[in-house]
């Protein structure tokens, strides 16, 4: 699967810890329209998995239960790929042409 | 509406966008976030806004379902490959914007005339009525006013309706013209379905005289002469001098059924006289009727048939005549149809050689690419996905291909409908509208898929290790073959193609080659119009017509001028009874001659010869004794052994009008060149003071260069008298066989590019063999084979596959001869000599595509040759 922009800062909010969709949106920043896909292809390739969280824990705090969303092992080793590529990028960014003597 | 809920609805409806089974979880998930959301909201605009991206979502998930992502990324591909080989890209979509563009083209031309309802209520339930005269091969006679009365008992039929076409005289301003116009009844617009869009309709009381005069205008009539101003009704017009009430207007394209692009300018009330009718003898008069509800056309045929026969017995106006009904469908476009469809097929056939010639190119490109496929397979891609990028690839081609007909099409169409104005409705525009678009769109998506399919199919086999291992020289046996069989078949088509072109083509070199029975060529010809009551009187017309002749005959550069009621190719015969003294007509004969007017050089002027006795001269006039000229055919037809000179004979039912028979002219073809001469009788001008003016005149120059002086000299007779349909006799004798001659060319056109396509395809197809086979010929030629060998198999090559393709296509147009026979004159559809010319010329073709791909075999280097292997 091709790792955008997208896709990582998503991939890190959930390595984070913010788990739903609402609150990706707001670290990250994006748009509903595009982390909720962003969300869909993740799962689909395996690179995250969602579950519901307890109904209890909801009916408690009086609203319906939400979906809650994690890394799985293939989604760790695929975000670690892509944060290392993003700082080769960094680095790279940093040369400036004609500096190397 | 709190936000909430506006938020929430949205999401109900995002949710018909997402699959079945996923979507109760999908809901689930969208409202609890909302819910969550809503309860520590700062901004509740947010909220809504946030609600928005469930619409994105919920598309999302649909097309995953889909798999539309996939294909949008096969797609994408495909089109980079295909703007990474821009030469190769421009050859397929040429090829395919080709093939396409002229079916689009046709598609118009036929879904304008052939395929849309004509406009009319239910119209497939009008049939015209004819009379026929099965003894003389008429199957189409015009009926009488007294069959008005006669068929209303007919029970097979609802309605009834007469229309008596002709051409009137508009004056009363500067510009005199004459349009074209019919006396209709009251049932006949009600018949149709049409109305006047402004104005009233004709009532039944004016189906009889004594009513006040009106007229019904065309809407290309009311735009020309009133500038679409509503005003026009109630307003005078001037119409063969008589002034008429203006009480509606037609709305635009409403015509009569009938022959296309005989559209007419004027409806008229019938307005008939007790007299007229009654009259049983004038068969002037077309009829339509109206199936009656529950009427089958074979019931109400019966009928009708049965009834003429029983007048035949009851009637001696009806002796031997039948009657029959023909749907106006069939009707309207009976002339045009056959060479409709010959198009049509001939462009099908062409849309085939272009998509014989784009799949060889694909195959060719694909074999190109084994080692791709071979990785991509080795990859993991799986058969389905391999099929999905062939079939996107394809249809990126196919679209551009589309795409670029749909502009050829429109291109090709404006092209070829000049070539049919003769015969196509004027009213009915043909251009390329929805329809053809979502045709064009249709035929290229077909075949984008095809090419796909066939692609694919020819997928190369073997492992990657076999591909990758081999030179990339030895080509897959299947995929030769293919391209073998591609080639033959696309000469095959080009073969049916030339051959339907050719025979064609030998029809109207034939056709123009048809003696006439005059000399046409330095003939002028063109119509008066005698207008208002100056010429009612018959000594006024015969004044006119010498004192025309006078002034004509006087204008420098003419040799003769004549008038004549018809001429030849003029359109109309005029045809008549007639009775021979001393032999009364046996029960059931009916004996027709069709009658001309003539002044007394007319025979001069149009070079038909005297067979024997005498031509007109001036002292033949009302005050000499009543004569007729007959021509060879009646002649020979009603005295076959005796001489007919000095015999008598009586035109119609005119009592004790005997015509003395004083000479015999040579027979001419009157009506078309394909139709033998029919009988005929000459009368002189100055004796019958016929109101139809039609002038010949002989010129030394060009014909065409005297239209001024011929019209000034007519103006200064009489500045009302308008004159018309000026054309020269060429042209009259060209116009009749247009449709033939435009059919030709259009097919000469198709089979040239069908040969064209072949012709690349051959050369294609052999450069590549040779390509492939080049180590080999370095090995033959290392081991001492001769160039010229080497030449010969390659040219051999062409030359057979080219020779089993025209086999094919020979066997084909024998087989199909049939459907093209209707429209061939003097020439067997299987005629030898054009399909040996065919076959001649394909051959040749294939030596000149052939030559250069075996030239490059000839030269091929046996070191670099197996150096390179």
């Amino acid at each position: 699967m091709r790792m955008t922009l997208a896709t990582t800062l998503v991939m890190q909010a959930i390595g984070a810890g913010h788990c739903h969709g609402f609150d990706i949106v707001d670290v990250t920043g994006f748009p509903t329209g595009t982390v909720y896909p962003a969300l869909r292809r993740l799962e689909r390739d395996g690179y995250v998995r969602s579950r519901w969280e307890a109904e209890r824990t909801a009916n408690r705090e009086g609203r319906p239960a939400r979906r809650y969303y994690e890394l799985t092992a293939t989604g760790v080793r695929a975000l670690d790929g892509a944060l290392h590529t993003l700082r080769q990028l960094d680095a790279a960014s940093r040369l400036r042409p004609g500096t190397a003597e | 509406m709190t936000p909430l809920r506006l938020a929430l609805a949205l999401v109900r409806a995002a949710a018909r966008f997402v699959p079945r089974w996923q979507r109760g979880e999908w809901q689930r998930e969208w409202s609890a976030e909302l819910h969550h959301h809503a309860l520590d909201a700062r901004e509740p605009g947010a909220l809504v806004h946030r609600s928005t991206g469930a619409v994105a979502d919920a598309v999302y998930l649909r097309s995953q379902a889909l798999q539309l992502d996939l294909l949008v990324r096969d797609v994408a591909l495909a089109g980079r490959n295909a703007f990474r080989r821009p030469g190769f890209t421009l050859l397929v979509v040429l090829t395919l914007a080709l093939g396409i563009g002229v079916n689009s083209a046709v598609f118009a031309l036929l879904d304008s005339v052939l395929l849309r309802p004509l406009p009319y209520r239910d119209p497939s339930r009008i049939v015209f009525v004819w009379q026929t005269l099965p003894s003389k091969n008429v199957m189409e006679l015009e009926a009488t006013p007294y069959d008005l009365e006669a068929w209303h008992g007919l029970r097979g039929v609802s309605q009834l309706a007469m229309v008596k076409p002709d051409t009137y005289t508009l004056t009363g301003d500067d510009n005199p013209e004459r349009v074209r116009g019919s006396r209709v009844t009251a049932s006949l617009m009600p018949l149709l379905g049409i109305a006047p869009r402004i104005g009233r309709a004709f009532t039944p009381a004016e189906d009889l005289d004594g009513t006040a005069p009106v007229a019904i205008l065309s809407d290309r009539l009311w735009r020309r002469r009133f500038g679409a101003d509503e005003r026009a009704l109630g307003r005078t017009m001037q119409i063969d001098g008589q002034s008429r009430t203006i009480v509606g207007v037609m709305p635009r394209g409403a015509t009569l059924p009938g022959p296309l692009a005989e559209d007419t300018d004027l409806w008229l009330p019938a307005r008939m006289s007790p007299a007229e009718r009654t009259n049983e003898d004038s068969h002037n008069y077309r009829f339509l009727a109206r199936l009656a509800p529950g009427a089958t056309l074979e019931q109400a045929s019966a009928e009708v048939e049965a009834f003429a026969a029983r007048m035949a017995t009851e009637r001696p106006s009806h002796r031997s005549i039948g009657a029959r009904l023909v749907p106006i469908g069939e009707q309207t476009v009976r002339a045009i149809r056959p060479s409709l469809l010959l198009i049509a097929g001939s462009v099908g056939l062409l849309l085939l050689v272009a998509s014989a010639n784009t799949s060889t190119l694909l195959l060719a490109r694909a074999s190109n690419r084994r080692h791709e496929l071979a990785v991509r397979t080795a990859l993991g891609a799986t058969r389905g996905r391999l099929l999905s990028l062939a079939v996107a690839e394809s249809l990126v081609f196919a679209c551009l291909g589309g795409l670029a007909g749909l502009f050829l099409g429109g291109w090709a169409l404006r092209a070829v409908l000049p070539l049919f104005a003769g015969s196509l409705p004027a009213d009915i525009p043909i251009d390329i509208d929805a329809r053809v678009a979502a045709f064009t769109a249709a035929i290229s998506a077909v075949l984008g898929l095809l090419f796909g399919v066939v692609v694919a199919l020819h997928r190369p086999e073997g492992g990657l290790v076999d591909v990758l291992k081999a030179s990339g020289r030895t080509i897959s046996g299947s995929s030769g073959r293919a391209r073998g069989a591609l080639v033959i078949a696309q000469v095959a088509l080009a073969v049916v193609l030339l051959s339907a072109a050719g025979l064609m083509l030998n029809s109207v070199v034939k056709l123009s080659r048809v003696r006439p029975g005059f000399d046409a060529d330095h003939v002028l010809t063109f119509k008066v119009a005698l207008t208002g009551s100056n010429y009612d009187a018959a000594p006024s017309r015969v004044a006119l017509a010498s004192g025309l002749l006078a002034r004509l005959g006087a204008i420098p550069g003419v040799r003769h001028a004549a008038i004549s009621t018809v001429v030849p190719f003029g359109g109309g015969r005029n045809a008549n009874s007639f009775t021979i003294e001393g032999r009364p007509r046996k029960p059931g004969e009916l004996q027709i001659a069709d009658q001309r007017h003539v002044s007394p050089n007319y025979f001069q002027t149009m070079n038909i010869p005297l067979v024997s006795g005498r031509r007109f001269q001036d002292t033949d006039d009302s005050r000499a004794e009543a004569v007729v000229i007959i021509n060879r055919s009646l002649a020979k037809q009603y005295w076959p052994a005796e001489d007919p000179i000095n015999r008598r004979v009586r035109v119609g039912l005119e009592p004790n009008a005997w015509l003395r028979i004083i000479g015999i002219v040579e027979d001419v073809r009157h009506v078309s060149l394909t139709r033998d001469a029919v009988t005929e009788m000459y009368r002189p001008i100055a004796q019958t003071a016929a109101p139809l003016f039609t002038l010949a005149i002989r010129t030394e120059g060009d014909p065409a260069a005297l239209t001024p002086a011929a019209r000034a000299a007519v103006q200064a007779i009489d500045p009302n008298l308008p004159i018309y349909d000026v054309r020269t006799m060429e042209d009259r004798i060209a116009g009749s066989f247009a449709q033939t001659r435009s059919t030709m060319l259009l097919l000469l056109v198709t089979a040239a590019l069908a040969a064209v396509l072949s012709g690349v395809a051959i050369y294609g197809s052999i450069w590549y063999s040779v390509n492939q086979r080049i180590p080999e010929i370095g090995v033959r030629l290392a081991l001492g084979a001769s160039r010229a060998a080497v030449f010969g198999d390659v040219l051999r090559r062409a030359v057979s596959l080219t020779a089993i393709g025209a086999l094919i296509g020979v066997a084909g147009t024998l087989a199909g001869g049939r459907l093209i026979a209707g429209l061939l004159f003097d020439t067997r559809a299987t005629d030898p000599a054009t399909l040996a010319a065919v076959v001649a010329a394909t051959m040749g073709l294939a030596v000149v595509a052939g030559i250069v791909p075996a030239r490059r075999a000839m030269t091929v280097d046996p070191i670099i040759a197996l150096r390179n292997e």
